[in-house]
């Protein structure tokens, strides 16, 4: 019952971690809006982050983004107006709907399923059952004892 | 002539290959040891013929032989001589050569190595799994991307292209061979393990064989990756180390399932169990690291590092497809036998449940990794809309798996083998988990908001206090039992325990590596300011003073420096030189020489970004504090690598 509780905080921590929106950023406005659109000078990084100095598509970005925010644009608007003159492939990350939606979930529902697996294996493997888990075999206190010294002195003694 | 036995040394290695392989089956079909020895000699053969290749195209690049079509495009006669060393693997063709040269290398050496192995069939075996793989690298640099075709005698070129500008840094001299490297190491715990399914020894001598090539490749790899991220920091100019670009992330893939292995072989080796595990992960490793060196040949995905399209990408296909039927076929083939009947764990709470776990954290960091690089295709696939995978996807979906990572790195080592009670639990998890808690506590009083910031550090501070202490007690007992001082004791407990106590060193590095990342990824500062002379501008605690301009001009490139003075406090303590670089056969694509003050505590990082003929220049300051303990954590976790990879220390118990 224990382990069941354990399992679910455990999914239940993961997704809201999951969830927890992480910004790399600690810039202004324009360069958070510089590391949501990627270069599409073929270099694969962000606009802020383009290696080229001479960068037809990030340099120019740069300056229109300057441009719109002294227009008094807001960051979604600008991005709007990025992706409907280059499409979706601006974006850095794929909005989190219809079938790009899975791309962000795909990687947790493999995690839960294998995390699933393997606590299925564990519980094949072990020979007492949970309900006896919580008892200390003697030979685990021989293994691991209560003192983890006496451990640490037997591998030496074995190694020596 | 020169070029004509480059040529032939690949084309006699090739034949030679086929001989091997071929040699090897026979001699075990037959039980005939003259066939066997003929193969080993012959990997020693191709060995040699490897190298006098690789010897050949390197002095091609070193006297400036622009004949050669390859030699014509990545060299120029400017170029500092370790550059040109460098651009025997700034390409497609010369990195294919440098592969098979690094597989000829390793396989003579296990070849070498097993040489006196009589007892074990899987051996020879071995020897023809490699020489198959040899001859897909040798059939492609035969016959698609020879690095030897030469121009006609009337288009031999009176200069080279020279290399790209973003490749003439002291970084690309290590980086592509200890990735490459790296990648290639793998294919010996691969051979191993395809020849002990075939030849059915799956008990874990072949396991106990490649124990040190697979630590080995993994400290490569990891070499490769760091270096990758510092060649990021230091030469692409942008202040950061990782961009998740599909290549970075085709060599950080295997990196973590090899890791996997790493861990979870320490159970078969230890409990006998886990052999369909293993088998499987370190067939999954041999096929990423394929799947990487596809990738930076395709052109299906856009990378800062490939090198363009290429026609390669559908044999690369067509032989990992293949090579991984065949090796999971086997498996499957041979599951009765992996089958251990020694599955058996007395509880949830012991080491090996959190060595599954741990396995499975690091298995889904590699899907998820994976995913997020090949997410676009299959969404275009799906929608028929391109997207983009950047950065922003794998910080949000890989950090919580990293800190899931990390905190299991510390509760590894506190659960015991077999079974722990809650008694020894309590005992153990008591003083980490205090400190995990205080650790958190404060960063929040200092004003600390960022969630995953606040998990890394504290979950850090309960990861280091366990490798503490593991030394700490390690130590206690050896004073105890044998009488010595402290320093003898440590010194004797990592001598003579290096794979534990090597692998807790390899554990503080990485916690580092956590630490110097999370801090310059989240609390990094950054400012742009147009200045002109005798003009400041101040970042941080950094003041910086523009005091002059100045060009200089170097054999195959000219340069911009810019001179600032940096006052800290109001004291002056640098002068720092940005620079911008403009390459005489690259003039359209300038290069940043970043200027970088390095600290414990912060770097900062300053890029000369624009400067105007009225010697107005647009500087760019950013402060990435921690970040030097990354690259420590990593100097570190190589070392730990290293030193594990030592002879045992222990005396040898004659039976």
């Amino acid at each position: 019952m224990k382990k069941r509780f354990l399992i679910i905080a455990f999914i239940a921590v993961a997704t809201l971690t999951a969830s927890y929106p992480v910004s790399l950023l600690a810039g202004d406005t324009q360069s958070e809006i510089e590391e949501t659109l990627i270069c599409l000078c073929g270099c694969g990084q962000t606009i802020k982050n383009c290696p080229h100095q001479n960068c037809g598509f990030a340099i120019p970005a740069k300056a229109k983004i300057k441009e719109y925010l002294s227009e008094g644009k807001t960051k979604d608007e600008i991005i709007d107006i990025f992706v409907s003159q280059n499409g979706e492939e601006v974006l850095a990350a794929p909005k989190k709907e219809g079938f790009n939606l899975l791309g962000y979930i795909m990687p947790f529902l493999a995690l839960f399923a294998a995390v699933g697996v393997i606590v299925l294996i564990i519980r094949g493997w072990t020979k007492t059952g949970i309900e006896d888990e919580e008892k200390t075999l003697p030979m685990a206190k021989d293994d691991f004892g209560s003192d983890i010294d006496k451990q640490i002195e037997k591998e030496l003694e074995e190694m020596d | 002539m020169l070029i004509e036995i480059g040529r032939a040394s690949l084309n006699i290695a090739f034949v030679m290959a086929i001989y091997v392989a071929i040699a090897s089956v026979i001699g075990v079909v037959r039980k005939d040891l003259r066939f066997v020895t003929s193969a080993r000699r012959g990997i020693y053969a191709i060995f040699f013929l490897a190298t006098t290749s690789t010897g050949v195209l390197l002095n091609a690049f070193l006297t400036n032989d622009f004949s050669i079509k390859y030699v014509a495009s990545y060299s120029e006669k400017a170029l500092g001589l370790h550059y040109k060393i460098a651009a025997l693997w700034g390409g497609n063709d010369g990195s294919l050569l440098f592969w098979i040269f690094g597989l000829a290398s390793f396989a003579a050496l296990m070849a070498f190595q097993n040489r006196k192995d009589r007892s074990h069939a899987f051996i020879p075996y071995t020897y023809t799994v490699i020489m198959v793989i040899l001859i897909f690298f040798l059939i492609l640099t035969c016959f698609l991307t020879n690095p030897f075709d030469t121009f006609p005698p009337s288009m031999v070129p009176a200069d080279g292209r020279g290399l790209n500008p973003m490749l003439q840094t002291p970084g690309m001299i290590f980086h592509p061979p200890a990735l490459l490297w790296g990648y290639v190491g793998f294919t010996i715990p691969f051979a191993f393990a395809v020849a002990a399914l075939l030849t059915r020894e799956l008990d874990s001598v072949w396991i106990i064989k490649t124990r040190k090539w697979t630590l080995f490749s993994w400290t490569l790899l990891s070499i490769g990756n760091i270096m990758g991220a510092e060649w990021a920091y230091d030469e692409l100019g942008w202040g950061g180390f990782w961009a998740w670009d599909p290549v970075e992330n085709a060599s950080f893939i295997p990196w973590l399932t090899a890791t996997a292995y790493l861990h979870s072989v320490m159970i078969q080796e230890r409990r006998n169990m886990l052999k369909v595990w293993n088998m499987f992960l370190i067939v999954i490793t041999f096929a990423l690291t394929i799947f990487g060196t596809f990738l930076v040949r395709s052109g299906v995905l856009q990378s800062v590092h490939d090198f363009g399209v290429s026609e390669m990408g559908p044999y690369f296909i067509v032989f990992m497809a293949l090579t991984s039927a065949i090796a999971f076929g086997l498996i499957i083939y041979r599951y009765d036998d992996l089958k251990s009947d020694n599955n058996q764990l007395e509880s949830f709470l012991s080491r090996e449940a959190t060595f599954l776990l741990n396995n499975v954290i690091l298995l889904a960091l590699a899907f998820a990794t994976l995913w997020g690089t090949v997410f676009p295709l299959i969404s275009e696939l799906a929608t028929g809309n391109k997207i983009t995978v950047g950065p922003p996807f794998f910080a949000q979906v890989n950090t919580p798996l990293f800190l899931i990572l990390l905190i299991i790195t510390g509760i590894c080592p506190l659960i015991g083998w077999r079974k722990a009670s809650p008694e020894n639990l309590r005992r153990n998890f008591v003083v980490p988990t205090v400190l995990l808690i205080l650790t958190a506590v404060l960063l929040f009083v200092f004003k600390m908001r960022h969630v995953y910031a606040i998990l890394c550090f504290s979950f850090s501070t309960f990861v280091l206090h366990t490798i503490f202490m593991e030394y700490y007690r390690g130590v206690k007992a050896r004073k105890k039992l044998k009488g010595e001082g402290t320093l003898k004791a440590l010194v004797n407990l990592l001598w003579k325990k290096k794979r534990r106590y090597g692998g807790y060193l390899i554990h503080a590095g990485i916690v580092m590596v956590f630490i110097g990342a999370t801090g310059s990824s989240v609390f990094v500062t950054e400012k742009a300011k147009n200045l002109h002379i005798g003009e400041t501008m101040e970042i941080g605690d950094y003041k910086l003073k523009y005091e002059a301009i100045r060009s200089r001009e170097k054999p195959n490139y000219e340069a911009v420096v810019a001179f600032l003075s940096v006052y800290k406090n109001g004291e002056k303590i640098e002068v720092i030189t940005p620079e911008k670089r403009f390459y005489n056969k690259f003039q359209g694509e300038p290069t940043s020489e970043v200027a970088i003050r390095r600290t414990l505590k912060e770097d900062l990082f300053v890029i000369l970004a624009a400067f105007e003929k009225d010697r107005t220049i647009t500087i760019k300051a950013i402060i990435n504090p921690l970040i030097n303990w990354m690259w420590i954590g990593a100097c570190l976790a190589i070392f730990g690598g290293f030193y594990v990879l030592l002879p045992d220390g222990r005396k040898k118990v004659k039976a």
